[in-house]
């Protein structure tokens, strides 16, 4: 397995992970309801990870992901280096990065007692993630787009235009994925299932980037 | 060099030196803006634990992000030592590769977990003696196996100096790294052993342990200017 391989697929296990070992032990402690929050929308990803050791659990693994989210933009930049403009390829990883710092501010603020916790600054963090992150796979998607018409193999354009369509239609139809307190069934469920297609969006390059490696050139 | 040819794995070298060190020092100015330690030399006075940065809000905050992201660093610069020394294609050496990085990526998770509970919710200490048992276990256990791993890294580096073309003052820069935290291993244990103790020294040796294992991290940086992460060419 080459580098580029290895990043995408533990960005996906790694945050997919957290959050279904996190949602497991919250309602194992019963600090989160039992259901399926993708079709019952019961909790939000936030509140399974706040109390008890899913709250442990959950900050670990999700800012360890984060890292791991930085890395995979580098990991993109270098693989469409020579298909696309250094501006375009700057804005891209720099909204990349900037949604996985986000969470990860996000993430790190959570504490046990909802009421001493920062909601403002996690707010702030997780709808930066969403909204950044919306934004630089869009220009990511465009860049793939071109550069693939210029010849580049993309094993996984379908399922990228597929995962693309998807999150622009939660977008529009629901007006984005806001993060905030206390939030409706619905942003709930919507926002269940992006963090799964942004999770699987990461997954996706594990079948673009065979030759993304790291080679010692020995002077 | 300019920052722009800088290559993949001299950046994780720079970032496994400064994450750590800079979110411990900012840890500790704010634990000691807030009030809660004293304003000191930790690395001579030993006067407040790395732990003890991280207790307070909002210093919690940045203790827990900082170390957590530091400890992916640490991993992906453990795939790249691997990989970097791969090249030499000895077979016999592979497994032994595989082992320390495995041990030392271990090491880098439970470093993780021993930052996540951290923060008010330990105190008062008295009533949550498990997750503070818990935080020294798996904080000693990474100090242990980072520095052990780091260690036989370099006996290893300097075998292979020749075939790497590895610089003598580079090898010489990490032996000094590595002797230096084998000493405050070596006396940290020894104290224990025998029961001496004196006023703190755990953070003494913690704060020492912390920014030698950080600087052999850097060390890498000069070793990497021909590692990088590139597109190889796919055969048709």
């Amino acid at each position: 397995m080459s580098f580029g391989q290895s990043i995408a697929l533990i960005s996906f296990i790694l945050s997919m992970g957290t959050i279904a070992v996190t949602y497991g032990v919250a309602t194992a402690q019963q600090t989160a309801a039992i259901c399926n929050p993708f079709i019952d929308g019961c909790t939000d990803i936030t509140h399974t990870g706040m109390k008890g050791d899913a709250g442990f659990i959950f900050r670990g693994g999700m800012i360890a992901a984060c890292a791991f989210f930085v890395v995979w933009w580098v990991n993109m930049r270098v693989w469409l280096t020579r298909y696309a403009g250094k501006i375009a390829l700057n804005s891209m990883q720099f909204f990349g990065t900037l949604s996985a710092l986000g969470l990860l501010v996000g993430t790190a603020v959570l504490i046990p007692e909802k009421d001493a916790t920062r909601w403002a600054v996690h707010v702030k963090g997780a709808n930066l993630f969403f909204q950044g992150m919306l934004v630089a796979l869009t220009i990511n998607y465009v860049l793939i787009l071109k550069a693939r018409n210029k010849g580049l193999s993309v094993p996984s354009f379908r399922m990228k235009t597929a995962l693309m369509a998807i999150l622009w239609f939660m977008f529009v139809a629901f007006a984005g994925v806001t993060v905030g307190i206390e939030m409706s069934q619905g942003k709930r469920i919507i926002e269940w299932w992006a963090t799964l297609f942004i999770g699987l969006y990461f997954l996706s390059s594990y079948w673009d980037w065979q030759d993304i490696k790291l080679v010692h050139t020995s002077s | 060099m300019s920052n722009l040819s800088m290559t993949l794995p001299q950046r994780i070298a720079l970032a496994a030196f400064f994450i750590p060190v800079v979110t411990i020092g900012l840890s500790y100015a704010l634990t000691v803006a807030g009030g809660h330690e004293p304003l000191c030399i930790p690395y001579i006075e030993g006067c407040a634990t790395i732990t003890a940065t991280g207790i307070y809000y909002p210093a919690a905050y940045i203790l827990r992000a900082g170390i957590a992201m530091s400890a992916v660093v640490f991993i992906l610069w453990w795939y790249c030592v691997r990989l970097w020394l791969e090249s030499v294609r000895q077979a016999e050496l592979v497994a032994w590769f595989h082992t320390v990085v495995w041990v030392a990526t271990i090491g880098s998770v439970l470093i993780i977990a021993s930052m996540v509970v951290l923060g008010e919710n330990l105190l008062p200490s008295r009533d949550h003696r498990f997750l503070w048992r818990f935080h020294a276990t798996t904080a000693g256990l990474f100090f242990l196996a980072n520095s052990i791993c780091q260690i036989m890294m370099t006996v290893r580096m300097r075998q292979l100096r020749r075939q790497m073309n590895i610089a003598f003052s580079h090898i010489v820069v990490k032996e000094v790294l590595a002797l230096l935290q084998l000493l405050f291993l070596t006396v940290l244990i020894g104290m224990t052993i025998v029961g001496y103790e004196f006023e703190g020294m755990v953070a003494f040796f913690e704060w020492w342990l912390a920014t030698l294992s950080s600087l052999f991290y850097l060390s890498a940086w000069w070793d990497w200017r021909d590692f990088r992460l590139t597109r190889l060419e796919q055969s048709a």
